[in-house]
């Protein structure tokens, strides 16, 4: 039981990191809450979905292209949305509202193309699980696991040692001295949204092939996101991916004890207990009171 | 003054998003109709939004095939049947949003629905105090019950099938160790899972893991761990299709080789064509279904485009076809509506033959087992 409450954990904490990771690495340079995140994976997924049955392209081609759009789809988001906005000095407040009304938007839009029902893409057979010391794990999940895996070092090396990585750690720690140094920090913006979404697209691909394919999709996951990448440390990229794992496992571990009714409950207890004693997070740094200037 | 602008915004558009929008709809068939003849207004509540959406479709237009029926021949004392469809978004919140909207703007007499059993316990006050008829054809919760004079249901009320399955586990699959898994955020399931627990303690069986799982959580691997490890020799999960489906897919990946049975809702192909392989194998029992005459199913064909026809959407149409022939024969006040509703023996409809007790609930319900088996509904009991 153990074991398999561990691989549940770290199964449910991997798809809570892919929503995470993305999503902090978009907070980092913009100081605001894109709550629509969620929405990137979603549309990726419904992208998915309507080129795999329609167009019988190959998976090598598919994915691919569904990760494209959905950095696009930031790209767009940000260009269109969000910067006419910043440019009008919005608080982050506004910004915060208008990716509320982005989510709403674009849940309901893929309901309207797609419909309500849920979507099931047969890409790969669901079957039983592989059996390891008693506890089961299908392929699609053991590829999630490494997926993210190489997501955590691959984030890490680009923060810690690509001059991009090392642009947008300036611009996250301070914007205006940042632009003093001659960094055009929409640029890098642009930037953060391209590749934070281009990581919704492959969270899309990827929960679409273990769960399914549903409009309230990402929203659901981004709740759970969102609350990873606090306890993370929501400006620390790695940090969201840490905290994504130890929401996945205490939620899983926590029904061991308690009835599983309490499974949400718990994930929103640790957020408290979070947001009291150490609200910077387990990786975040504490800025003292610059930030609320903002 | 920009603060103020920002909280007002935010509010008004939390507002929005919390509510949800109802989508009115004025069927085409009310169309022509003079100023001087005004059409009957019925009111309709079932989620047309959310997770049950689909369902909730499927009823609205089973409800339009019965209209334009009722409308061709000649309507309510030639007066044309009007129905406003609102958005109950199968919880409580929606459904009494839906339910003020119909009473205190459109002033209708009568409400068809809900459909989710949280939308009908949610509008049945609202109804009650303005003398409004709630009339559902699919709500099956055991509350609904005591919800009310003027509510009445014309589908068999949960204590029925809870009874019903905790017998058919005990006695017929001779099992005595159950373990449950039910959608803590849905009152349907909570209902059935209650009554089922009580009747099979009675007979003498086990509940040995009770598990609850948000209807709209993708991930029950954990609940499934527990009843994995639980010793119970077969799963009663009463739950929704999409949960259903995932309780299946993750049940399969966990290699629980456990045999398994649903509610009423999983009456539905998706939960095979969705579930696949692990869908092979699982039961689920239903009210006594009676065979659907074509002229409704080319109705239902021409409405929805599709085949789909699911539990709910032939007693629906029933509904409508009493309501029409109580008001084609003492009008449309809604006390006068009641008490012929009270009276109402065995009224034969396309999906059952209806006797409402002084509950207003069906008097006596049987029940069917089905099992998919290779992406077929078989019958097994």
């Amino acid at each position: 039981m153990f074991f398999q409450l561990l691989i549940n954990g770290l199964i449910a904490g991997s798809i809570y990191a892919l929503i995470a990771s993305g999503f902090s690495i978009i907070y980092t340079t913009n100081k605001f809450v894109h709550f629509a995140h969620g929405s990137t994976a979603t549309v990726a997924a419904y992208f998915l979905y309507w080129i795999f049955s329609n167009f019988g392209l190959p998976l090598y081609l598919v994915f691919p292209l569904t990760i494209l759009i959905a950095a696009l789809f930031g790209f767009l988001v940000h260009l269109l949305i969000y910067l006419p906005l910043k440019k009008r000095k919005s608080s982050s407040v506004i910004l915060l509202i208008a990716s509320l009304a982005l989510m709403a938007f674009f849940d309901n839009l893929m309901q309207l193309l797609f419909g309500a029902d849920v979507k099931i893409l047969s890409i790969f057979p669901h079957g039983k699980g592989i059996e390891i010391l008693g506890a089961y794990i299908t392929p699609i999940q053991i590829v999630i696991l490494i997926v993210v895996l190489l997501l955590f070092f691959g984030l890490w090396a680009f923060s810690k040692y690509s001059k991009l990585g090392k642009i947008m750690r300036a611009v996250s720690d301070n914007p205006e001295l940042a632009k003093t140094t001659g960094i055009n920090s929409i640029r890098v913006q642009h930037w953060s949204f391209v590749i934070g979404s281009a990581i919704a697209g492959l969270a899309g691909i990827l929960i679409a092939l273990e769960h399914n394919i549903e409009p309230a999709m990402g929203t659901h996951l981004m709740i759970q996101g969102f609350t990873a990448a606090v306890i993370g440390g929501v400006t620390s990229i790695p940090g969201s991916i840490v905290g994504a794992y130890v929401l996945g496992l205490t939620e899983n571990f926590g029904i061991w004890f308690l009835p599983s009714g309490y499974k949400s409950a718990i994930a929103f207890v640790l957020l408290l207990i979070f947001l009291i004693i150490r609200p910077q997070g387990i990786f975040g740094i504490n800025q003292g009171n610059r930030d609320q200037k903002m | 003054m920009k603060r103020i602008i920002t909280i007002v915004s935010a509010t008004l558009f939390l507002l929005v998003i919390f509510t949800g929008c109802s989508t009115t709809q004025n069927n085409s068939s009310t169309k022509g109709i003079k100023e001087t003849n005004k059409p009957i207004k019925v009111g309709w509540i079932g989620p047309l939004s959310g997770d049950v959406a689909n369902l909730g479709e499927n009823v609205r237009d089973a409800v339009k095939v019965a209209q334009d029926e009722i409308n061709e021949q000649g309507g309510i004392y030639g007066q044309q049947l009007e129905i406003i469809f609102e958005d109950g978004m199968c919880d409580g919140k929606g459904g009494a949003n839906a339910a003020n909207k119909l009473i205190n703007i459109d002033k209708v007499d009568v409400i068809l629905g809900g459909i989710c059993s949280g939308e009908t316990l949610a509008a049945a006050p609202l109804a009650e105090e303005s003398n409004v008829l709630l009339f559902s054809a699919a709500s099956t919760n055991p509350k609904i019950t005591d919800a009310g004079d003027y509510v009445f249901r014309i589908i068999p009320s949960d204590s029925f099938q809870g009874t019903f399955i905790a017998d058919y586990i005990i006695n017929t699959l001779n099992k005595k160790n159950v373990a449950i898994i039910y959608n803590d955020d849905i009152e349907w399931s909570v209902g059935v899972k209650n009554v089922f627990k009580k009747r099979f303690l009675e007979l003498g069986g086990n509940i040995v893991s009770e598990e609850g799982a948000n209807s709209e959580s993708r991930d029950v691997r954990s609940q499934l761990t527990k009843i994995k490890q639980s010793g119970g020799d077969i799963i009663f999960a009463p739950t929704y299709r999409d949960s259903g489906v995932i309780i299946l897919k993750q049940k399969q990946n966990l290699g629980i080789d456990l045999p398994i049975l649903g509610g009423d809702v999983w009456d539905d192909m998706t939960i095979a064509q969705n579930g696949g392989m692990a869908a092979n194998g699982a039961m689920f029992s239903v009210a006594t279904k009676a065979e659907l005459p074509t002229n409704f199913k080319i109705g239902m064909k021409a409405e929805t485009g599709t085949n789909e026809i699911n539990t709910y959407a032939p007693r629906a149409y029933d509904a409508l076809h009493i309501l029409a022939d109580i008001m084609n024969r003492v009008g449309t006040n809604g006390d006068e509506i009641k008490n012929e509703l009270y009276n109402l023996r065995d009224y034969k409809g396309i999906a059952d033959t209806y006797t409402l007790d002084k509950n207003g609930d069906m008097e006596n319900a049987s029940y069917n087992v089905f099992q998919f088996q290779d992406g077929e509904m078989v019958k097994v009991y």
